[in-house]
Parts: structure tokens; C-alpha cells; sequence
């Protein structure tokens, strides 16, 4: 059995949403308002309250077993629609009467998040995002602009885990450093070689890491970085309106990429500080990561897709901060116009220079 | 004896001198293109403009250009300009320049009242003037140069303000020669440098768009997210190792312009007399 959970409105019995604009809870039918904290409190209840409601479903022959382990079914409070999600939906819409819902048990023991990040932006935020984002390119198809339709546009909570760690670091650089004078006969050049040391720490905090596989790990360092000043302690509530997903990328998987970056960036402060060489390069990095932690936050997260040409086309909008990212495609029509219009003008300005000057 | 041998060498001169003329010399003119280094166009208007020049400053100025002096027996450039002059007024008041192209050699030869017009110091000056144009196979521009150089001193030397060397020092405050070289438009070099340059503008500007619809990329640091002022250096130590020091021979200084005037700068022309009996200044050397 899976259990939801929907806000009703103590006014009206309408479903609860997050507003973005206001940071509360509102009624969308009798417009009441919410505070945070008052929600906070009805979720510690909330926590404590042990429903034992047990559904038998009998497991449609239809689907595969593999299909069938990846998916859960939920029903709707509210009409009593059948909700079915993946494993890893943690918050949704019921596809029949619309109403938020979260599905608490992805939130339990170590699955609750430690921070969410309240979304700031709106669907009509993210929509203007994309209009804005297919202004001034050139190369872009007309039709694209013109006939696009947004197929689906989502406000999802994406688990990240967020890494502290202070590197202990002990770098070795070569380095250069290269002479020249000459006599009456020769040229000379010599070339000194120095062996470098440095030895140091360089803290870090909150290096994100994406922890859903469904979302491609690029597009959400794209849409870095999130301001985690804001970063509050979690609460489901935030999350009603919206999609969220639970991790499926765990800790120690996810802390190879924090590596890869801490240690790059590490690489590079220190290297800043090797100067008066000509050449440098790293010999060999040692790196100990002390004080690590890791947390986990879900940060929000538009998420636009559209079609053309048969080719699904996804972006992404930070929530919070509104950096809005997604590839587009080249048009080569228009592609092989401005090169032959580009070529044929500056070729012939240089050419009327050339004949300006030498003739 | 001593007579025998004058005679004989006048003898050989003189047959030199007489095959050199009736065989090579027959085309005549200021401008002479064996080795074809000028168009027939930039013949026919470099001779007006010698023809002019050398109006102007009373004097004989000539130019010509051979493929080989070897194929007339010559291995001394000096000798060889010495007999074409020679060749064609050995009493003119005139300054050539003759070039073998075979041996990139190249002689200013002065005869008559040039050698005094035309000093030691006068000949470095018209080199100054020419030799940049020589030396990238701009011929034209060259004897241009040479022409419009040469009347400058002639002119002035007939006036009493002979170019010369001054306590060892070129003079100053002489008047410079206005000389503006000219440029045949080189439409199909052009043609193809400006198909180059547009082509990589295009691709430039058109890489730049394409680029401006690639949004998504991955970080490759967490520079972002390192704490201000947390790094600590504990321990750096910079270490020599070693060095390597690798020598190239520099490039010799091949210009020998003006180098066969002898050392020193004493001073008025450096005087030979020729084979022929003739006297000649003047100075070379190879581009």
C-alpha cells in the first residue's frame, strides 16, 4: 500500500498549493493563505500518524516484471483516481481531479531530504524563460519559434546531494623558466627546470550533485548555481504543486563527480600560485578530503520540453534563480545563407581594400 | 716589351669592347631587359621615366638586366658594368646599373662627371633608395628608385652640393629624393586572400552563432563553490633542478653593398680604371 498525502484547505477542503510568489501555502478556491510554520508543525503530526490502510492489487498481467518493479500505484484521496508513478515519484498531480499530492513514504528514514530549496519562479517565469532564451539566434529555424508548442512544462524538486569537504592537498608541478641572449656567433636559450611543491587546504561547500538518473547530469550543472542561502529545512509541504522525485543515485556514486570537480578546482587554486614561470603543469596531485559530509536537498527545477522535426528538445530553468538553459537546433538553411553572405561581403571589402591600398 | 703589352691589352679591349657591342647592345635604349624582369609595359614606362630623368639632370642614366654575365665571359660584375658602359658611350657623363641575375650581382658604375656627382657616399644613398625593392624582386619600383635617386644627385652635384661624407659621416640636411613607388593591383593574389578572409570570417561569425544555441555543458570545476578566503598554504617550496642551454648559429650578414668601395668612409668616389682605359666609380654588391 502507498500512502499520500494531500494539504486540504481547513476552510473549503480544497487541495493546498505551494505559492511561489507569496513563500505560503494557499487555498486555490478560497484564496486563504498558509504560513510555513504552521504547515511545518502539521507535518511533525503528520509523521507521528501511522495509517494502516491496506490496499490488495491484484498485478496486471500486462505489464513485465521489471515494468511492474519500477512502478507504484497510488490512489487519489481526493476522487479516488489511481495514480501511477515510478519508483521514484515523491510528489504529483492526481491526472483526474488535478490535485497536488506527495506520496510520504519517499520521504522516510534515510530518504528525507535534509534541505529543500522553495521554488521563487512560476510557470509563467519559465515560459517567458523559454520565449526569452529563442531571442537573437540567428541560426535558429523560424518555424521553431513560430510554431513551437511547449508538449510539457514541470516544476520538479531534483534531488541533489550537496557535498562540504575541506581538501588537504599536496601537489607536485613542473615549471620552466627560459633564457635567451646571443653573441657575436650564436644564439642561446636556456631552459631551467624547477620542481614545485605546494602543500595546503581549500575548503568547499555545497558542491551539488544531480541524484536522478532521469535527468541528464549536464543540464543541471547548467542551470548552477542555486543560491543556498535559501535553503530551508524540508518540509513536504513545499513540495505541494509540484513534482519531486526521490534519489536513485545514492551518496557514495554521487561523490565521484564532487571529486572529479573539487579536485580540478583544487588543482587550479594552487597552480595560481606557482608564478614567474614560463610553462607549468601538474606532476602529480595527492588529495585527502577531511570534515566530508554530505546533504541532501531538492532543489526546483522548470523543466520544458518540446518537439520539432520529430526530435524532442528539453530545458531546463533554475527555479530559483531563473538561468535558463537548453540546446536548439541549427537551421542549415540558414546556416549555409549567412556563410555565403558573411564570406561574399567580407571578401569583397577586403578585396576593395587591398586594391585601396595597392593600387 | 713594356710597349708590346700595352698594345696588346688596348688590342683585347678593344675586341671585347667591339664584340660586346655589336652582339648584345644592338637593342639599345636606357633600359635594357635581357633576363625579362619587367613586363613590356613596365619597360616601355620605366624607360620614359629614365629617359626623363636623365633629361632633367644632363647626365646618361641606364639600367639593364642580364640572365648570366658568364655567358659573355664576365666573372667580375665590376668589369662587366665597366664594358657595357663602355660598350655604348665610353665618353658619356652617365651612371648605370647593371645587374647579373644568374649571380644576383648588381654594379653602379659612374663615368665622365658622375664620378664626382656620384660619390662613394652617393652610391650607399641610392642603394638606400633601391635595394628593399631589389632584394623582393620588385624591379620596377627598383629602377625607379635608382633613376629618380640618381638625377636627385646628379642635379644637386651639378649645383656644387655634391652628397659625400662629412668628417667620416653621410651629410646632413641633403635633400631626399620624392619617390613613391608604384603598385600594379595584384587582382588574383587579392582575389584569393579575399576568398580566404572571408571564408574564415564566415566561419567564425557563423561557429559563433552555432554556438550561441549550445547552452548545456557540464562543469568542469567546483571553483563556484570554493569558501572565500579558506585556502591555507602550509608548506611551497620551489627547487632547481637543472638546465639545458642549446646554441643556434646565428644568420651571417650576407648584404655586401658597398662593401667593394673599400673601408672607411674618406670621403669623394672611389676611382678604378678599366680594362678599356677608362676611368669609372661606383660600388655594388649582390640583393
Amino acid at each position: 500500500m502507498s500512502q499520500l498525502q494531500e494539504y486540504k484547505c481547513p476552510c473549503c477542503g480544497g487541495a493546498l498549493k505551494f505559492d511561489s510568489s507569496l513563500q505560503k501555502m494557499k487555498c486555490p478556491y478560497c484564496d486563504t493563505e498558509f504560513e510555513m510554520e504552521a504547515l511545518r508543525k502539521y507535518d511533525l503530526r503528520l509523521e507521528n500518524q501511522q495509517e494502516n490502510m491496506h490496499w490488495e492489487s491484484t498485478p496486471d498481467t500486462g505489464w513485465s516484471a521489471e515494468e511492474a518493479q519500477n512502478l507504484r500505484s497510488y490512489v487519489c484521496k481526493s476522487c479516488g483516481g489511481e495514480i501511477i508513478g515510478d519508483a521514484n515519484t515523491a510528489a504529483t498531480s492526481c491526472p483526474y481531479c488535478g490535485n497536488p499530492v506527495v506520496m510520504m513514504q519517499q520521504f522516510t528514514g534515510t530518504l528525507r531530504p535534509d534541505y529543500v530549496i522553495p521554488f521563487r519562479l512560476d510557470k509563467n517565469a519559465a515560459k517567458a524563460g523559454l520565449m526569452k532564451h529563442l531571442e537573437g539566434k540567428k541560426l535558429l529555424p523560424k518555424v521553431f519559434k513560430d510554431e513551437n508548442h511547449i508538449d510539457e512544462i514541470k516544476g520538479i524538486y531534483v534531488p541533489f546531494w550537496l557535498f562540504d569537504a575541506t581538501a588537504q592537498a599536496s601537489i607536485k608541478y613542473k615549471a620552466t623558466r627560459t633564457r635567451v641572449w646571443e653573441d657575436a656567433v650564436n644564439m642561446y636559450t636556456e631552459i631551467s627546470h624547477y620542481g614545485i611543491n605546494r602543500e595546503g587546504a581549500l575548503s568547499f561547500t555545497n558542491v551539488p550533485v544531480d541524484g536522478s538518473k532521469n535527468i541528464d547530469d549536464a543540464l543541471m550543472e547548467s542551470i548552477e548555481p542555486f543560491n543556498y542561502s535559501e535553503m530551508v529545512d524540508f518540509q513536504t509541504a513545499y513540495l505541494a504543486g509540484y513534482l519531486a522525485d526521490k534519489y536513485d543515485v545514492d551518496e557514495e556514486t554521487s561523490c565521484i563527480r564532487a571529486n572529479e570537480r573539487i579536485r580540478k578546482s583544487t588543482e587550479e587554486t594552487f597552480k595560481s600560485t606557482v608564478s614567474g614561470y614560463a610553462t607549468v603543469e601538474v606532476e602529480s596531485s595527492n588529495i585527502n578530503l577531511e570534515d566530508s559530509k554530505a546533504k541532501y536537498a531538492l532543489c526546483p527545477v522548470w523543466l520544458l520540453n518540446t518537439t520539432w522535426n520529430g526530435q524532442k528538445y528539453t530545458f531546463a530553468m533554475n527555479g530559483q534563480t531563473g538561468k535558463f538553459v537548453g540546446d536548439l537546433p541549427v537551421d542549415k538553411g540558414k546556416y549555409r545563407k549567412y556563410f555565403a553572405a558573411i564570406a561574399a561581403g567580407v571578401a569583397a571589402a577586403s578585396f576593395l581594400l587591398q586594391f585601396i591600398i595597392f593600387r | 716589351m713594356k710597349h708590346t703589352r700595352k698594345v696588346l691589352t688596348l688590342l683585347i679591349a678593344l675586341t671585347l669592347a667591339f664584340t660586346f657591342c655589336v652582339c648584345t647592345f644592338a637593342a639599345g635604349g636606357r633600359v635594357y631587359d635581357e633576363a625579362d624582369v619587367l613586363s613590356s609595359d613596365e619597360e616601355s614606362r620605366l624607360g620614359d621615366i629614365i629617359d626623363e630623368a636623365s633629361a632633367k639632370c644632363g647626365a646618361e642614366i641606364l639600367v639593364a638586366v642580364f640572365d648570366d654575365m658568364a655567358d659573355y665571359g664576365y666573372s667580375d660584375i665590376m668589369l662587366f658594368a665597366d664594358n657595357y658602359v663602355e660598350s655604348i658611350d665610353p665618353y658619356a657623363n652617365s651612371v648605370a646599373l647593371v645587374i647579373s641575375m644568374e649571380e644576383r650581382d648588381y654594379w653602379i658604375t659612374t663615368s665622365g662627371e658622375c664620378i664626382d656627382y656620384i660619390t662613394d657616399a652617393g652610391i650607399e644613398s641610392i642603394e638606400d633608395y633601391m635595394l628593399s625593392y631589389l632584394s623582393s624582386g620588385d624591379y620596377y619600383n627598383a629602377f625607379a628608385a635608382f633613376s629618380a635617386r640618381c638625377e636627385t644627385l646628379i642635379t644637386e652635384g651639378r649645383k656644387g652640393n655634391i652628397y659625400d661624407y662629412t668628417d667620416g659621416n653621410e651629410p646632413e640636411g641633403y635633400p631626399e629624393t620624392d619617390f613613391v613607388a608604384e603598385h600594379e593591383f595584384p587582382a588574383a593574389r587579392s582575389g584569393i586572400i579575399s576568398t580566404i578572409v572571408g571564408a574564415l570570417a564566415a566561419l567564425f561569425s557563423t561557429s559563433s552563432m552555432k554556438s550561441n544555441l549550445r547552452s548545456v555543458s557540464a562543469k568542469s570545476n567546483a571553483a563556484s563553490y570554493a569558501i572565500s578566503d579558506s585556502m591555507n598554504l602550509m608548506n611551497q617550496d620551489d627547487v632547481f633542478l637543472y638546465s639545458n642551454v642549446s646554441a643556434v648559429p646565428k644568420p651571417r650578414n650576407t648584404d655586401s653593398s658597398g662593401g667593394s668601395r673599400g673601408g672607411g668612409h674618406s670621403g669623394g668616389s672611389t676611382v678604378h680604371v678599366s680594362p678599356g682605359g677608362f676611368s669609372h666609380g661606383g660600388g655594388g654588391g649582390k640583393f
